[in-house]
């Protein structure tokens, strides 16, 4: 991969996160916990990975970069993550990824890339901070 | 999915296996073992999972790619299966707002059928005024004890969210 790239940003994706998308996660990740699941909730939160789930959309931008060279014929596999939660997501919430480049290195047979994707409000108050790694190899 | 305790949603009261109850400040301590869970992973799960973050990596999806990349099978997404880690700090804590940070390794690939039990042990509690800030080491492993996440989390806790009982 192309070390050059570090720092390099990607297109800003805004999505509103519904309701039948929490209960649809919730579902899926087997989490009972009624502050995910309560159709009748007032606030409906989401599970706290949901909202990471969306920053690996930024993934097919990355993967695709022809700037970048990443091989997508080699496995890529998610192998470190940190987030961050500055409030609680909800459904309702309108949030913007900011994704970025961070960090590109080296070892043994593998690349490990490293991305981080600012999560924040429609007033732009940051929500989360996610920082994954990618081994490919 | 497997419980290990009893949760009470109406009074935030938690049972563990341990027998404890809590419900002030003074009950969480250092060396607290958090009620665990244990999931069975499903292929539908991880075909829908994959579905709903825009599948674009056949290692979650395509059975022939996954082995010729050197897998036993699909595996599945790091992040739906992280979510069993939080959701046993997000029960601990309370509600939502209680988990401030998660820092992760994704040690090892996860397939379907893999039985996977979400852990956690309360290690550092500092207090102020009447929040709680709850260190947490954090890990999740294989029915045969491999280990499949290991990190850290931290927690807030409000003490009067949790002496409402």
């Amino acid at each position: 991969m192309n070390k050059a790239v570090v720092g390099k940003e990607y297109p800003h994706v805004t999505y509103e996160l519904t309701r039948e998308m929490v209960l649809a996660y919730a579902r899926v990740v087997e989490d009972a916990n009624p502050f995910f699941n309560d159709e009748d909730a007032e606030v409906l939160y989401a599970p706290h990975t949901l909202v990471g789930a969306y920053t690996l959309l930024l993934v097919p931008h990355i993967v695709s970069d022809e700037e970048l060279g990443l091989d997508p014929g080699k496995a890529i596999i998610h192998v470190e993550q940190v987030y961050e939660w500055k409030r609680p997501v909800k459904a309702g919430d309108i949030l913007t990824i900011r994704g970025r480049i961070a960090e590109i290195r080296e070892e043994g047979k593998y690349e490990y890339i490293t991305f981080v994707g600012d999560i924040a409000d429609e007033e732009g108050r940051p929500v989360v901070l996610a920082r994954s790694t990618l081994r490919v190899g | 999915m497997r419980r290990e305790g009893r949760w009470s949603w109406q009074d935030r009261r938690c049972v563990s296996a341990e027998g404890l109850i809590y419900v002030t400040a003074k009950d969480i301590r250092v060396g607290q073992v958090l009620p665990s869970t244990t999931h069975k992973v499903t292929r539908r799960n991880i075909l829908l999972y994959g579905k709903m973050v825009g599948g674009f990596n056949p290692v979650h999806e395509d059975e022939v790619i996954a082995e010729e990349l050197g897998f036993e099978h699909i595996i599945a997404h790091g992040v739906m299966h992280l979510n069993y880690i939080t959701q046993i700090l997000c029960d601990f804590a309370g509600h939502p707002g209680g988990i401030k940070k998660i820092d992760v390794e994704l040690l090892k690939p996860v397939y379907p059928d893999d039985e996977i039990t979400a852990r956690a042990v309360i290690e550092t509690v500092e207090e102020t005024g009447a929040l709680l800030t709850i260190t947490c080491r954090v890990w999740s492993e294989k029915a045969d004890g491999t280990l499949v996440i290991e990190g850290s989390a931290t927690l807030e806790i409000a003490e009067d969210a949790r002496s409402r009982a």
